[in-house]
């Protein structure tokens, strides 16, 4: 540090308090601004986000997807099985949107599970397996192996209103998205007009019997 | 500790002096105006309601529709091995108002409760979806889905006319753990339903 | 004439440079920094390494290897034609079955529930695995053998457990695609994070 030589002993003082004391205030300055600037835990936990359009083969770190055809309805017709011996019908206050699907895992065997965002924001997970009971059909609780696709359809319980600008995301593993794992978001491609075509043709009973 | 010369010292100082003056002066006042007395408690009671009135608690919006007593469960039949089992139904219609779906076995088991008769709050055993009677599912964000809270009742159950049930708060703290991770925490108990309830033990399979 | 010499100031000794007084600081900086930098990867590595072992041990063919308190050979892998008598579920179409039949004999300390956290996986060349007796996995006829590292049922249907120096047969069973081919392929014996394994794992290969 320079040294300036004066005779007055307050003159070194006061440039000394005023010098120290405005890098002191500047590094006050830096602390809260980069405290502000902090990201927050559900930023530096958030899943990679891929984005994948329409029908082409999506894929993610330990999966590969093709998504098809997007089907609504209103309430599913089941075949009662041991636990139930007649018919369920199976109601949402929504409605029923399906979404086919064939998942492949590439390098370990595991599960794949997918959830809806809707354009505010709003994310719908999978159904369970158990609703629709559909063995065979619902892609939910599934395990896929590599070089062994599973074909199927995940299904969603969404409000109407709620069609247009959605997306399908899938990721890997059985609960939540896994922070800094892949988030593959395929956008289904409903546009006003695709969603008043579903809501049109969705049918009031779907047998799957 | 000061020596008594110093403190003989304080004593003639007029700025202590002084301050004792005000603070004799400020205790005064304050026993005069009552500020010593017991405070009164400062929580509001619970506000009731009847049934059929939607209560917003944050994570979910609850609106408590009947309640009965039967010996089966919702959608079963009197459990031929025991019929005196005994089960407290209460049929509400809970919207999720989380950003994304959640268990049914969650957050509404959680802050849903049966008031006991010593003010205690009970969790339901079991909670069903009204229309086909099977175990809770997800709940999604915005749709009105109808659950059937069940309670198992003991033996010795005496039948009320009207059952008090309880909604617990449950917001959204930004940075709720100590990694900054944020949650929906239950917070207080935020209302009170007084539900009458019908008495269909005489039945004996679910309509 | 006089000659003036100028006074030349007295200079004392050179001052000592910045770096040279702070050698040591510097010194301890870049230690504790690669240290605070290094230590973190490695307890990373190390806790990925108890959940996907990647340390291979390799094992002699028909030989046996030690591995975990126990020692492990591999007897033969068959792999199961698609209109095979033995399958008598149903399998999907484009996959097939492949049988892998190991013994283990435990040493004397090593407990049986210890050798059934084992896991069985089979890799490719590529890297991608499979595990053992999956959910497509079909029900199989022919001489039944447990299908864990350390109990499990025999063909009588009888509980057995593996028997420290007696050698105990067991069989991994495996849903791989019909394009699979057998050259190449490894099957593993691991074991989950709790064992002692420390990221490592038996190999064999086909």
């Amino acid at each position: 540090m320079s040294t300036t030589t004066t005779t007055a002993g307050t003159g070194i003082r006061a440039r000394w308090r005023w010098r120290d004391a405005l890098w002191i205030v500047l590094a006050l300055i830096a602390v809260v601004a980069l405290r502000k600037g902090e990201s927050s835990y559900e930023q530096r936990d958030a899943p990679l986000v891929q984005r994948a359009s329409g029908p082409a083969r999506a894929e993610g770190r330990n999966f590969a997807v093709e998504v098809g055809n997007v089907k609504a309805a209103r309430a599913y017709l089941l075949k009662g099985d041991f636990s139930r011996s007649e018919d369920l019908l199976l109601r949402t206050p929504g409605l029923w949107l399906s979404v086919l699907a064939k998942v492949e895992s590439t390098q370990r065997p595991g599960y794949v599970s997918a959830q809806v965002l809707t354009r505010d924001g709003l994310v719908y997970a999978a159904s369970s397996a158990e609703r629709p009971k559909l063995r065979g059909i619902n892609l939910s609780e599934r395990p896929v192996a590599p070089g062994l696709p599973e074909s199927g359809a995940w299904f969603f319980e969404v409000p109407a209103d709620r069609l247009e600008g959605a997306h399908l995301q899938l990721y890997w593993g059985n609960g939540l998205p896994q922070g800094g794992d892949s988030l593959v978001d395929v956008d289904l491609g409903i546009d006003a007009a695709r969603a008043r075509k579903l809501l049109a043709e969705a049918k009031p009973v779907l047998d799957l019997r | 500790m000061a020596n008594k010369d110093e403190l003989v010292k304080a004593a003639r100082n007029p700025w202590w002096q002084g301050a004792a003056a005000v603070a004799l002066v400020a205790l005064v006042v304050t026993f005069a105006l009552g500020g010593f007395k017991q405070a009164k408690s400062t929580s509001k009671p619970l506000p009731q309601y009847p049934a059929g009135h939607r209560y917003q608690g944050g994570a979910m919006a609850v609106t408590p529709l009947r309640a009965w007593v039967a010996r089966y469960k919702p959608g079963g039949q009197v459990d031929r091995f025991d019929p005196s089992k005994l089960y407290l139904v209460l049929q509400v219609e809970i919207e999720n108002r989380t950003p994304r779906s959640f268990n049914g076995f969650g957050y509404p088991r959680e802050d849903v409760i049966l008031v006991s008769s010593t003010r205690e709050p009970i969790k339901p055993d079991l909670l069903l979806m009204s229309d086909d009677h099977s175990v809770a599912a997800d709940l999604h964000p915005r749709l009105k889905q109808r659950v059937d809270l069940v309670w198992n009742l003991p033996k010795n159950y005496v039948h009320a006319p009207q059952q008090t049930w309880g909604v617990f708060a449950r917001a959204y703290k930004a940075k709720a753990y100590i990694n900054d991770e944020g949650a929906w925490l239950q917070g207080k108990p935020a209302a009170k339903f007084l539900i009458p309830v019908q008495d269909l033990r005489d039945r004996a399979v679910a309509p | 004439m006089s000659i003036e010499i100028p006074a030349r100031p007295v200079a004392g000794p050179a001052p000592i440079g910045w770096w040279r007084r702070n050698t040591g600081w510097l010194i301890g900086t870049a230690v504790l920094g690669a240290i605070a930098i290094y230590a973190p990867y490695r307890d990373a590595l190390n806790e990925y390494r108890d959940r996907n072992p990647s340390i291979a041990i390799d094992a002699p063919k028909r030989d046996w290897v030690r591995f975990e308190g126990a020692r492990w050979r591999l007897v033969g892998a068959e792999a199961l034609a698609p209109r095979d008598p033995r399958i008598l579920g149903s399998l999907r179409k484009d996959a097939g079955v492949l049988l892998v039949r190991y013994e283990v004999i435990p040493d004397s300390g090593t407990p049986i529930k210890t050798l059934d956290t084992c896991r069985g996986r089979i890799a490719d060349a590529q890297g991608r695995q499979w595990e053992a007796d999956p959910v497509g996995l079909p029900r199989l006829g022919g001489p039944k053998l447990p299908t864990s590292c350390g109990s499990g049922y025999d063909a009588q249907f009888k509980s057995v457990l593996a028997v420290p120096g007696r050698p105990f047969a067991f069989q991994h069973a495996y849903v791989l695609p019909r394009t699979q081919k057998l050259e190449g392929l490894e099957a593993r014996i691991e074991f989950g994070p709790l064992q002692s394994a420390k990221g490592r794992y038996l190999r064999f290969k086909l």
